[in-house]
């Protein structure tokens, strides 16, 4: 991390200035929320709740319309900016509303942006360092608002000493920033050569180019802008994660934090309190014999669920944390080993030894090759077949350890139980629900409580109750396949600061399960960074539930659509320095977690450009099932020699454009 | 009484039934009664499913009516609605399935208009795959419906939407009649035609409706009646129509002549976009003959990516 100047010396460094310039937008004043755009899904909210359904879509319908407006008035050759007057109209049109609904729609839109005015603390922090030393401080933005309605947002958000003599907000001027006709008025108002005029923006063209050629010093910081992520997912569901956000980035300028930490806190803790959330829904309507959380990823909702039962929800029953994994209740249910089976537990593309095999089934896989020698997983698919009873007989030996480890966990107690699990096709879950209904002689039946689902559950519903908390496989076609290209990375992040569960130890050691220890394959960094990850949304998770988060986030905040919203932002439009952390991971699917994995995101193809067009398929398919998608397309759009590449497959497959929010 | 009587009839699909059960049970809107008509299939299978949509639904009302032969779809309908008492109704195909608000608007715009019969709501068709017991969607579509096609006149040539997407006011099945137990398909569109003579249909363009249909390489078990007996929908079309032609129409043309004449008018709109489709599929083709030409002596470079592109197809790398 490089170190930012401090406000004090970012002043010192131009010691002959007289005058402070200031942007206004995200460098003085920001909002309570991570970007921009989001004022105006508050602005739906409550237009939904004032004149219905009809409004739903708004917030999209407002970027869009200000986006159009300005490239139109750019293609006149204009240099003034769009007015606040000209937006509401087309927005009028656009929406099919009254002239009383868009006065209300206007009214509204600068009241929330008033109360949604947060000071930026660097900013706040040039302006009094410059007042202190007698420096006259003005303020200059690109703007459709009016400099009263700027002094008002700078008053709310405790700036009381700006006033509208200071502001030159370019639909006042004639003239912007970005084409220099604004600073000429600045300048010429002001009274001083540009060399005496030091201007402080977040952006690089308007505020540092741009001045520069004029001869202004300039310094660009770009801190709170950073967090901006596509404008076009702008609905009230992406309300709470970007007010969590605006949290981290203001606290961000006292001092740097970890991307993970980050993520952790926002997204990973907001699908730790869904879970939450959901199986207290469940509990309060019927009757519950036990609440469990699955591992890995019901950790810190486990942890979150055990917190609030400390904290005055003593009723609540103490849930348990359950180990199983793919890995061994997959293993644990083998009753026969054909080729179908084989092919569930080494996957097609795996390089094995007969060593590892043994490991992987916990018995001897004898053939005649040396234990060490590299197999494919056509051989390794034959061994099994071939050593069938002795995996079965293993099977059989773990699977009274997992009845075991479920009895001690009360999974088998008569009556009805809940267990929560990340998702995505419940045929684990399934495979477990045929465990507890042998085990317990049909005494216990177990319920799965998701966070998504996606299509492939379907099959499993005829073998056990599922239901989808964010998404599940009934929802729209296009969110399905968002949600499976995300799995990966939503895997890697909802985590537990231990290693998957891979066996249990026998009754005198209470079937603890075994863990996967450290895997020396992975990169060194990936353990630590994850359990980061987990620290953060544990933390952020317990203040939601406790009402307490800095952003004022609370657990009714939390809905199916605002969990699906926080996982479409991270996992289907994450921003540059997120994408820029998350690939460096690798994603292990292998059944016994002993190899380096894939790198979540995969590298452009060979030649990108002149991919021929009937490979896209092949490639799409690959990426799906082995990757992270999106991720992976969003660093092919950052890479110039894939652009063209990425922008086909958007073409192909427009639902996996930046755009994942879709209000009708 | 409860407000909305849901009426599902399965036959041996006990995969698609869980998915329309899980549909149900997540509306929003919770006043309503389910009838499962198991129509002559494996009791078990459908007792098994069911069972399994109570341990997480305990206070769903759903029933199960087990027919022990296979009666024709508006029999079976028929017996549902009969073991049902409700102010509206509405057929759920045990394959289709709805948005968690479908009853709930629904019902509020039923009642909200009491000259109504019936409200229809906007429809994603949904292709989808199933085969070897596992479904998969390949896409979905945008289901042509306007208010046009829920009148006498839009809908006497054709059947312009699946069951799925209407619920309907329970009085019409004293007023018009029950469903026609004589036909093997297309009852829907008998009653509807019935229906929207005794009162309008109101639509909502939100489309919370999904009509699930087979691709053609799926089992043949799980096939839609339209997609599977497409000739048995001709001719049943074509009785109806002969016995439309004793009843009075429109613009002095029996029932059966005004329904041939819409039915062929609509076929020739078909063809006739299909036509237009086709000219504008070889216009393109002419057109990017000719786009290439200028990119290859406007931008040479794009124009050997595509050269490079041809290349590798060829050798496969």
């Amino acid at each position: 991390m490089t170190r930012r100047p401090s406000a004090e010396e970012v002043l010192d460094a131009r010691p002959g200035v007289k005058v402070l310039s200031l942007d206004f937008f995200d460098t003085l004043v920001t909002r309570s929320v991570a970007q921009p755009s989001h004022v105006f899904a508050e602005v739906e909210r409550w237009l939904v709740a004032e004149f219905g359904a009809a409004f739903a879509g708004f917030a999209q319908a407002r970027v869009r319309v200000e986006h159009e407006l300005r490239v139109a008035l750019a293609r006149t050759g204009s240099p003034r900016d769009i007015t606040h007057a000209e937006i509401v109209d087309a927005l009028r049109r656009e929406m099919s509303a009254t002239e009383e609904q868009a006065g209300f729609a206007r009214d509204l839109e600068t009241r929330v942006e008033i109360e949604m005015a947060r000071a930026v603390p660097f900013g706040r922090q040039l302006a009094e360092a410059a007042m202190r030393r007698g420096l006259r401080v003005v303020i200059v933005s690109d703007n459709y608002m009016s400099s009263t309605h700027l002094m008002r947002m700078a008053h709310a958000a405790g700036l009381d000493w700006v006033e509208p003599g200071q502001i030159y907000v370019s639909c006042e001027h004639g003239g912007m920033k970005h084409n220099g006709v604004l600073w000429k008025t600045v300048l010429a108002e002001t009274g001083v050569s540009p060399k005496h005029v030091v201007h402080v923006g977040d952006q690089h063209e308007a505020d540092g180019t741009v001045p520069s050629k004029l001869g202004i010093h300039c310094h660009v910081d770009s801190r709170s802008s950073r967090w901006h992520r596509h404008p076009m997912n702008t609905c009230p569901a992406v309300l709470p994660f970007s007010r969590i956000e605006a949290s981290q980035r203001d606290l961000e300028f006292a001092h740097e934090r970890e991307i993970m930490w980050n993520i952790g806190e926002s997204m990973v803790a907001m699908v730790a309190v869904g879970q939450v959330k959901d199986l207290l829904t469940v509990i309060n309507e019927r009757d519950i014999a036990g609440v469990h959380f699955a591992a890995r990823d019901g950790w810190t909702a486990h942890s979150v669920w055990s917190d609030y039962r400390r904290n005055g929800h003593s009723e609540l029953p103490e849930a348990t944390y359950l180990s199983f994994s793919r890995s061994v209740i997959g293993r644990a249910n083998i009753t026969k080993v054909d080729d179908e089976v084989a092919v569930r537990f080494v996957d097609e593309h795996e390089r094995l030894t007969p060593r590892r095999l043994s490991q992987r089934f916990g018995c001897d896989i004898r053939s005649s090759l040396a234990h060490d020698s590299e197999i494919d997983s056509a051989t390794a698919r034959e061994l099994l077949v071939r050593n069938s009873a002795s995996v079965v007989a293993a099977s059989r030996k773990l699977r009274d350890r997992v009845i075991g480890h479920l009895r001690v966990n009360g999974l088998l107690d008569k009556g009805h139980h809940l267990v929560a699990d990340l998702g995505w096709r419940a045929s684990t879950m399934a495979d477990l629900a045929e465990i507890v209904g042998e085990a317990s002689n049909g005494d216990a039946t177990i319920e799965g409580r998701f966070v998504g689902l996606y299509w492939d559950a379907t099959m499993n519903r005829t073998r056990l109750p599922i239901h989808g908390y964010a998404m599940d496989d009934l929802g729209p076609l296009d969110d399905n396949i968002r949600l499976l290209g995300a799995v990966r990375v939503l895997e890697l992040l909802v985590s537990a600061p231990h290693g998957s569960v891979v066996d249990f130890r026998d009754e005198s050691k209470q079937f603890e399960p075994v863990h996967a220890g450290r895997n020396t394959l992975l990169p060194a960094m990936q353990d630590t960074l994850e359990a980061i990850a987990v620290a953060g949304a544990t933390s952020s998770a317990k203040k939601i539930m406790l009402g307490t988060h800095p952003s004022g986030v609370t657990i009714d905040d939390i809905t199916p659509a605002s969990v699906w919203a926080a996982m479409m932002q991270v996992a289907h439009t994450p921003r540059h320095d997120e994408l820029d952390e998350l690939s460096r991971f690798a994603h292990v699917a292998s059944v016994d977690h002993a190899d380096g994995g894939t790198p979540l995101v995969a590298p452009p193809p060979k030649w990108a450009s002149t991919v021929p067009l009937q490979w896209y398929s092949r490639i799409y398919d690959d990426t799906m099932k082995t990757r992270w998608f999106q991720g992976s397309l969003r660093q092919w759009e950052r890479t110039p020699s894939a652009r063209s590449f990425a922008e086909g497959v958007v073409r192909l497959w427009p639902f996996m454009g930046p755009v994942w929010c879709d209000p009708s | 009484m409860t407000s909305v009587a849901i009426v599902m009839r399965t036959y041996e699909r006990p995969l698609l039934l869980s998915r329309a059960l899980a549909s149900v049970c997540r509306q929003s809107f919770r006043d309503w009664h389910l009838v499962v008509v198991n129509n002559g299939g494996d009791p078990r299978a459908v007792d098994d499913v069911v069972a399994l949509t109570r341990l997480s639904n305990p206070s769903a009302a759903v029933s199960v009516l087990h027919l022990p032969d296979r009666v024709g779809m508006e029999e079976a309908s028929n017996r549902g609605l009969a073991a049902t008492d409700s102010e509206f109704f509405v057929i759920h195909d045990d394959d289709d399935s709805w948005h968690p608000e479908f009853l709930a608007v629904a019902e509020h715009a039923l009642r909200a208009d009491p000259t109504a019969s019936a409200v229809v709501t906007g429809v994603v068709r949904v292709h989808e795959t199933f085969r070897g017991g596992r479904v998969w969607p390949v896409r979905n579509e945008k289901f042509y419906l306007v208010p046009e096609r829920l009148t006498f006149d839009g809908m006497i040539g054709n059947n312009t939407f699946p069951p799925i997407a209407a619920l309907f006011r329970r009085s019409l099945l004293d007023s018009v009649g029950w469903f026609d137990a004589s036909l093997p398909v297309l009852g829907d569109w008998e009653f509807n035609l019935r229906a929207v003579e005794a009162g309008r249909f109101v639509f909502v363009p939100r489309r919370l409706a999904n009509y699930h249909t087979r691709t053609a390489d799926s089992d043949v078990a799980s096939g839609n009646s339209i997609t599977v007996g497409q000739e048995l929908h001709r001719q049943t079309k074509a009785e109806l129509q002969t016995r439309w032609d004793s009843e009075p129409g429109r613009d002095g043309l029996s029932k059966g002549d005004l329904s041939r004449r819409e039915s062929a008018r609509i076929d020739a709109d078909e063809a006739a976009r299909r036509q237009q489709e086709s000219r504008a599929g070889a216009s393109r083709t002419l057109s990017s003959q000719a786009a290439r030409a200028v990119r290859v002596l406007r931008q040479p470079r794009a124009a050997g990516r595509g050269l490079v592109r041809r290349v590798r197809v060829r050798v496969g790398r």
